[in-house]
């Protein structure tokens, strides 16, 4: 009874909106956004993140974002983690200290809900079980708050939150406690980044070789052509480009800081991986001189589309930020740098044209949605915390690799 | 030797170069193999490869075209050659067959290659091909590349030579079944001149690409097996393939031309 009742309110709500139908309409009839320069977007992305972080009223935690049936979610741990670098990038990139002190309140609230074995709270609002990736994204922020603030008690937290991946480890490297659905995913990858990430600042080895170990049961799951298994949600189904994009990142960044072997085919599959993710999106179109179709929301382990019904925005946005972490490590090779550039400007602006910079709706203008159309399989009629998250960091990292190149 | 062109649009200027091109070495196109679509099929197929906003913008760019004339429009009036004319006034016009047919990867088509016993089919248009076609030829399928192989294999890869700084000209080689992967006859420099802009050196390398390939086609009448495998093309495969440039980046390249060869900016 209750369920239908609030199935009832939520498509009231859907309905009541004239913001919802303009973006329903706007996807209904194939239209775009406009684009425009990307500072615009990437003002108006941060001051939507600034605005789920003021709506949570929480003391810091970021809505998870907004829901056409729900309305503004409740606060949600793990992402409100890792939009702690963003906006402590952008405060570097706008001068302005407004956005430090956001990334400040954020960590803070972070440390205040960790629970005492130092796991990071799963899911949206304030729950009781630690999962593994939320952990790893939120020492994701915690580190780098310690970085730029130098204060002892982020280090701590992410200290703690190590320890406590350290002592849930399988002997095999991989996570099967306290993750989702119980089972081992492929996307830790981004969990043994922050692990090398405390490494480094504490210069403790046991959490490197924890890292270490964790890799290399990913790069064990991975098929020749570049496929690592486990990287969706569950068991069997497809992945989403979003946890696809996950892996690989983490594959990379860890790569970077791991400077063995592992690291090396860490940083090779990670390669191989995202070269795959290109090939797929720049073949897909009418003619090889058109612009490429959005990428499939899922693939399946040959690299084919198994949903073209939507595009998964938010996979869209991490994939883009991907390849221009390559075009930055590739600086120095200006055929491999550029070629990553230009897919990512592409894909870019597909996510550009999804975010609406003019609407009156403040869900909804400067966010991006879930899914392109809106209703799509991933995030139905949402627009995360997480998309305008990664969009924003793509935007910031391409004006990073633009101005090298030039 | 008997020659055929392949074609995919009812005005095709590179295979009406081409054409002359030839017949200055005194070189006779048999045939021209076209997929050609009517005055409404081109249309659509540019509608669907730009969308409405990119062929309004074609059209206003061509119409703010710079005073000095192209170096196409230049060769054109300096030889006497209507490049705007259809493909079929040149055809007529010199005597050449002209083959349509529903798609050039269709068993027709390679039917007719193999009806007029050709040697050397040249591509001037059509896209990708199939096997059945490539193989329909006793030599094979030529086409000129407008970038060094097998540095830069792909499309726009004239603008990515700008972009990169790699050396600007036109390779010669022969299509098989991958992209820009086949065998390699000849690699011709194409310079920049004062002034130039990316329009006006795509057109340059138009120009060149006909003269290139003529050439070609007359060492290959005397001497058919020159062609050599392209470097890099070992164990570790072909090199990375280049897609479409992005409008910021083609942007980069016309001020790089710019910087380095004059003022203008496409």
């Amino acid at each position: 009874m209750s369920a239908l009742l609030s199935r009832s309110l939520g498509t009231i709500r859907i309905a009541a909106s004239p913001g919802h139908w303009r973006v329903v309409l706007r996807d209904l009839l194939h239209r775009s956004e406009s684009l425009h320069e990307d500072e615009a977007h990437l003002a108006a992305a941060m001051d939507w993140l600034a605005w789920a972080q003021d709506v949570a009223a929480c003391g810091g935690g970021l809505s998870a974002g907004y829901s056409f049936r729900r309305g503004w979610l409740p606060p949600y741990p793990e992402t409100t983690g890792y939009v702690i670098p963003t906006f402590l990038r952008y405060a570097q990139h706008t001068g302005n200290d407004r956005w430090r002190e956001r990334a400040v309140c954020a960590g803070d609230w972070e440390i205040d809900i960790q629970l005492p074995d130092g796991g990071v709270r799963g899911g949206q609002g304030i729950n009781s079980e630690p999962i593994v990736f939320n952990t790893g994204q939120v020492m994701l922020g915690w580190c780098a708050l310690y970085r730029s603030t130098g204060e002892a008690k982020y280090l701590d937290a992410a200290s703690s939150a190590a320890d406590w991946l350290l002592k849930i480890q399988e002997h095999d490297g991989s996570w099967r406690q306290h993750t989702y659905e119980n089972t081992p995913h492929a996307y830790h990858s981004r969990v043994a980044w922050p692990l090398l990430e405390v490494a480094e600042a504490t210069q403790q080895s046991r959490y490197r070789e924890a890292a270490a170990a964790h890799l290399r049961w990913v790069i064990g799951q991975a098929r020749p052509n570049g496929w690592v298994e486990g990287m969706s949600f569950r068991r069997g189904e497809d992945p989403y480009t979003h946890t696809i994009a996950y892996t690989y990142r983490g594959l990379l960044e860890s790569g970077l800081k791991l400077a063995d072997e592992t690291g090396a085919s860490a940083m090779q599959l990670a390669r191989l991986g995202a070269d795959r993710l290109l090939r797929c999106y720049e073949f897909n179109k009418p003619d090889p001189h058109a612009e490429p179709w959005p990428l499939p929301a899922t693939l399946d382990r040959r690299w084919q589309p198994s949903d073209e019904s939507s595009s998964c925005v938010t996979g869209n946005a991490q994939i883009a930020l991907l390849w221009l972490c390559l075009a930055n490590i590739d600086a120095q090779i200006p055929t491999r740098s550029l070629r990553w550039t230009n897919s990512a400007l592409k894909l870019l602006d597909q996510v550009k044209a999804t975010q609406t910079l003019r609407s009156r709706h403040s869900g909804i203008r400067g966010g991006v949605p879930g899914s392109n159309p809106v209703w799509g399989w991933y995030l139905r009629l949402t627009y995360p915390n997480w998309a305008a998250k990664f969009f924003a960091d793509a935007l910031l990292e391409t004006g990073q690799v633009l101005c090298a190149s030039d | 030797m008997r020659i055929g062109l392949t074609s995919a649009a009812r005005v095709n200027p590179y295979a009406t170069l081409l054409i002359d091109e030839l017949q200055k070495r005194d070189l006779q196109v048999d045939y021209v193999l076209s997929a050609e679509r009517g005055p409404a099929g081109d249309l659509w197929e540019r509608l669907k490869r730009r969308g409405v906003a990119g062929a309004l913008r074609a059209v206003r760019h061509r119409a703010s075209a710079e005073a000095e004339p192209l170096p196409l429009a230049k060769a054109a009036w300096e030889r006497g050659l209507n490049l705007g004319a259809p493909l079929a006034d040149a055809c007529e016009c010199h005597g050449i067959e002209r083959s349509l047919v529903g798609s050039l990867s269709s068993a027709s088509a390679a039917a007719v290659v193999r009806s007029h016993g050709t040697d050397v089919l040249i591509n001037a248009g059509g896209g990708l091909f199939r096997q059945r076609l490539l193989k329909a030829p006793k030599l094979g399928l030529l086409n000129a590349h407008m970038a060094r192989l097998p540095d830069l294999r792909g499309v726009d890869v004239l603008e990515w030579s700008v972009l990169l700084g790699i050396p600007l000209g036109i390779t010669v080689h022969w299509i098989d079944g991958g992209i820009d992967t086949g065998d390699s006859l000849q690699f011709s420099p194409l310079s920049p001149q004062a002034g130039d802009t990316l329009t006006s050196l795509r057109e340059r390398a138009v120009l060149l690409s006909a003269s290139t390939i003529a050439d070609q086609v007359l060492r290959l009448a005397a001497k058919p097996d020159v062609s050599k495998e392209q470097e890099g093309d070992g164990e570790s495969g072909p090199a990375d393939q280049f897609f479409a440039l992005h409008p910021r980046l083609r942007e980069r390249a016309a001020s790089r031309l710019a910087a380095r060869f004059g003022k203008h900016v496409d």
